[in-house]
């Protein structure tokens, strides 16, 4: 085994406990999850940088539920596309390796802070656990899709599909699956950019939204081709077929 | 299929790692194994499609679709009407009605005349007894059958009509073939009605009642290239056809009109002949008495010069009947008796001098004398040999002409020469008459012209004409496959044309004819599936084929009529032996008996149902093939299936263990990562690769929550704001 050195973890600039710290993402669309203990100094510190006004509210040395409360209420509950939040960051797992070499983990997306709880009150430093989620919490409430695509006028002498040309690419090719899928996920907070899609790509059936979601048209149009949502580290994402794939390292 | 990311990898199959991750893949950690799959079956149950089978129904039901429209924007519905007598009756108007409208020649369109109820509509035959028996028992079944044979009864106006009349009544009740009817008809049927009629009436056809059990139909069976064929409709047609006609003939007779002719002629001749013979001796007579007269009246002459009676009434006087014409007719009439009868000779100059005398005057002047007395304008009228002979020679004229007629017909050569001579004849008769002092110059050049055609006409060979002439003909055509749309959801079966034929297959026109039905037939494929719930239908009648009284009227005829019978030979249904037989494919297997498909299995065996046209078993009708179906094609995927599932699969499921924070995605095989600290505050990655099941060869899990027919529809859905 690996000796290995030391482990930091960091939310923006708030940095956590190596110790009770775990993320978990999966395939789909529900959002990233992350745990990270912070002492009660380092929020204190965090708040009088980045919200003073709050820390005035709360006095000079708050109890723990009392701050954990006011970390919870600030947590955004709304998506705003610009980066103005104090509750949003990247997270870092920094590793020192005893050979002096460093193994990261640097998701490219924000992770906005859910929620704050006292750990142990007992217990010494005080410490509170943030949870944070990535950007798919706010798919569910935010995206808008309205378009016409691919409807149908009848059958040509062929049996080939005739379509409303307003309603297909250049008014002259269907729309596949993919660039459809491509256009509601841009409606998606942080518009993920898609990147990989599934080899039996095709032209989309009759699809009509009027101010439909975007999480539910993106994930019909995933369920059009019976792949697998991915939302990658990096912030792009991809429709996967299911088990097809390998194991390893992105780079 | 990977995606801009250049990834270092692990084996997960070894449980090694690879590259980047060697030695930092902790052995006691790695959580990644095989999973034995737990769902090994030791009993299959294969539920496949029920078995496709290819049938044949004959005599289907004529009905009328009548498109109801729908009031106050509701939609408009469509009444299926069974064809009966009752309902033609109600259509278009009773038979009374029409045979009086029929009575009136309409221009254009011929005239129409119910046919002569002995006379078979087909072949034209008188029927015969055993035919007519067989034809009378279906009449009055169909009049059973029909609802109500009174109805039908007293449309013909009479109670008791007899089944020849009967059954032409069924007949001639199926309303005219054509678009445009008769005018007399059209006046009688309302526009709409007449609308439906000309495009709807046998046309459609639906599966009778008893065999409804069968379904929707389907493709055949059979198939060509991997796809079943469509069913198919056979029923009977005709066509009009233009047949052009070179007729050549002899411009002449038929032996047996000659041979008639020649009799006529003979006749004419003899009876000529008889005439001339008693002109002849009445001309004789005539002669004699005129001889024997003119003596005696030159005799009576003398006296009379010598008495001074010159005038007829004084010597009518003078034989004591002076004053009274009712006497002096009577005398006359004597007279005259005794001249018809005894003649000349008996008037001998022994009699009484003053009779002679009398007779004399009487000669000559007699006619004169009655006709005034009677008022007649021809003082021949009361000369009997005058009149005789005047008749005869009338007779003898009209002889000739008919000679002459006949004479042209039978030998123009002949003809020619009777003319000739005629004409020769009145051109003597013209010297004759002027003595030998001039020439009638018109007879002579008539006689010229006739001696000229006489001679022609005796050199002539036959004339031959060649007539070319384009007529129309019907032309029925034998049952066989028409064009037809089925409408599945309805049942119903439309034919592009009616199914019938002319009943007068001899007629140039088929507007001129009546519709007669004939049965139509479908092969179709059907799952025959058991129904529960059929309605219970009486048997037929025996004898009959179908509950239609109009089309088993008209299968009776074609059966009984020897000329037809020939078309009625593949006639009838091809039928399952068992109905509702086809319940779904059910093929079973265990361990021990993995081919069968018989295996006995207990009541919970692993189901694999699967609607895949691999495991669907088609029987085609025999008779078009004779082909084995494909039951020994389907028991092999089925057996490949339940081997499949009765393999103990092995399932690639877990999780690795890397030490230290790896950039790891999720991707079609990673289900999730997660990074976490250890006890002592190492962040290690653990990766879960837990792919669903694969799914079992040759099969498709379709877990589709949307209708894959459907489009997809978001937020508001505009169609419902229209």
């Amino acid at each position: 085994v690996t000796v290995r050195g030391p482990t930091g973890v960091y939310w923006g600039d708030l940095p956590g406990l190596a110790e009770g710290f775990e993320l978990a993402r999966t395939v789909g669309w529900e959002p990233a999850v992350a745990k990270m203990r912070v002492t009660r100094g380092d929020v204190l510190s965090w708040l009088l940088k980045h919200d003073p006004k709050r820390f005035d509210k709360l006095g000079q040395t708050p109890l723990l539920p009392a701050i954990a409360d006011a970390l919870t209420e600030a947590a955004p509950r709304r998506f705003t596309p610009t980066p103005t939040l104090k509750y949003r960051g990247h997270l870092v797992v920094l590793e020192q390796r005893a050979d002096g070499s460093r193994l990261s983990l640097r998701p490219k997306t924000d992770f906005f802070l859910t929620e704050a709880r006292v750990v142990d009150r007992e217990a010494e430093p005080a410490l509170i656990e943030l949870v944070f989620a990535d950007v798919r919490k706010f798919w569910r409430d935010y995206g808008e899709v309205t378009i016409e695509a691919n409807v149908p006028r009848g059958r040509a002498d062929d049996g080939s599909l005739l379509y409303v040309r307003r309603t297909v690419k250049n008014g002259v090719t269907p729309w596949l699956i993919s660039e459809l899928l491509r256009k509601a996920l841009a409606q998606l907070p942080g518009a993920p950019e898609l990147v990989g899609h599934v080899p039996h790509d095709r032209a989309c059936r009759e699809l009509r939204s009027v101010g439909g979601s975007a999480l539910e048209v993106s994930q019909a149009l995933v369920e059009e081709v019976r792949g697998v949502f991915n939302y990658h580290l990096s912030g792009t994402c991809s429709v996967e077929t299911p088990g097809i794939g390998i194991v390893g390292e992105a780079s | 299929v990977t995606w801009g990311n250049d990834r270092r990898l692990f084996d997960e199959i070894t449980g090694k790692g690879i590259d980047a991750w060697a030695e930092e893949v902790p052995d006691a950690t790695n959580l990644y194994q095989k999973r034995l799959a737990v769902d090994a079956a030791d009993e299959v149950l294969v539920v496949g499609p029920p078995p496709v089978q290819t049938i044949r129904v004959d005599y289907l039901e004529f009905v009328l679709p009548v498109d109801v429209p729908g009031f106050g924007g509701l939609p408009g519905t469509r009444k299926i009407l069974p064809i009966t007598p009752d309902l033609i009756d109600q259509l278009v108007p009773k038979v009374g009605q029409v045979a009086a409208a029929a009575a009136v020649p309409a221009p254009g369109s011929g005239r129409v005349v119910p046919r002569t109820p002995t006379i078979d509509p087909f072949s034209k035959q008188p029927i015969q007894d055993a035919q007519r028996k067989a034809a009378e028992d279906a009449a009055a079944a169909a009049a059973v059958a029909a609802s109500g044979s009174a109805a039908v009864q007293s449309a013909l106006g009479q109670t008791s009509a007899t089944l020849d009349q009967l059954r032409a009544t069924l007949l001639f009740k199926a309303p005219f073939l054509g678009a445009d009817w008769p005018d007399a008809i059209n006046a009688l049927v309302p526009s709409d009605v007449l609308q439906l009629l000309t495009t709807r009436l046998w046309k459609w056809v639906r599966l009778p009642a008893e065999f409804e059990r069968y379904g929707r139909i389907l493709d055949r069976a059979e198939a060509k290239d991997g796809k079943r064929l469509p069913a198919f409709v056979e029923a009977f047609t005709f066509r009009v056809v233009d047949v052009e006609l070179t007729k050549e003939e002899a411009e002449g007779l038929s032996p047996d009109e000659r041979t008639l002719l020649e009799q006529q002629y003979q006749d004419v001749v003899a009876r000529l002949r008889e005439v001339k013979k008693r002109i002849e001796g009445l001309s004789l007579k005539a002669d004699q008495l005129a001889r024997a007269v003119q003596q005696a009246i030159t005799a009576a002459e003398r006296t009379l010069d010598a008495s001074g009676l010159t005038d007829p009434l004084t010597v009518a006087a003078l034989a004591g009947n002076a004053g009274n014409p009712i006497a002096l007719l009577d005398t006359l009439a004597k007279l005259g008796d005794a001249w018809a009868s005894e003649g000349a000779p008996a008037l001998a100059p022994d009699s009484s001098p003053d009779f002679w005398e009398l007779a004399g005057q009487l000669s000559e002047r007699w006619p004169q004398l009655a006709a005034a007395l009677l008022k007649l304008p021809n003082a021949t009228d009361f000369d009997p040999v005058a009149r005789e002979l005047g008749q005869l020679r009338a007779d003898e004229k009209a002889l000739e002409a008919e000679q002459l007629k006949i004479a042209e017909k039978i030998d123009p050569a002949n003809a020619a020469v009777l003319k000739y001579a005629a004409a020769k004849k009145k051109f003597e008769a013209s010297i004759r008459a002027s003595g030998g002092a001039s020439l009638d110059g018109s007879a002579l050049a008539t006689m010229q012209a006739a001696a000229v055609e006489a001679a022609a006409a005796r050199t002539a060979t036959p004339r031959i004409t060649k007539k070319r002439q384009t007529v129309k003909r019907i032309v029925p055509l034998p049952r066989q496959r028409v064009r037809a749309t089925i409408h599945v959801d309805e049942g119903l079966i439309e034919l592009e044309e009616a199914a019938v034929w002319p009943h007068d297959l001899s007629s140039c026109d088929p507007r001129e004819c009546y519709a007669v039905p004939l049965p139509v037939a479908i092969t179709f494929g059907t799952w025959n599936l058991p129904e529960p719930s059929v309605a219970h239908q009486a048997p037929l009648p025996t004898g009959h084929v179908t509950r239609q009284a109009i089309l088993q009227t008209s299968i009776d005829t074609f059966v009984a009529s020897p000329s037809l019978s020939s078309y009625a030979r593949d006639w009838g249904h091809i039928l399952p032996a068992a109905p509702g037989s086809g319940g779904p494919l059910r093929l079973a297997f265990t361990r021990g008996d993995r081919k069968s498909g018989k295996a006995p299995v207990g009541p919970w065996p692993f189901r694999i149902a699967s609607a895949s046209e691999r495991l669907q078993v088609l029987l085609p009708l025999r008779s078009f093939t004779g082909r084995p179906d494909n039951r020994a094609d389907v028991l092999a995927v089925a057996a490949e299936l339940a081997e499949a599932a009765m393999l103990e699969q092995v399932r690639e499921s877990g999780t690795i263990t890397v030490l230290g924070p790896r950039p790891v995605n999720c991707d079609g095989r990673i289900s999730a990562v997660r990074w976490a600290s250890d006890d002592a505050g190492n962040v290690d990655t653990v990766i879960s690769l837990d792919p669903d099941a694969e799914p079992l060869p040759g099969l498709t899990v379709e877990q589709l929550e949307r209708d894959p027919t459907e489009p997809l529809v978001f937020g508001i859905d505009l169609e419902d704001l229209k």
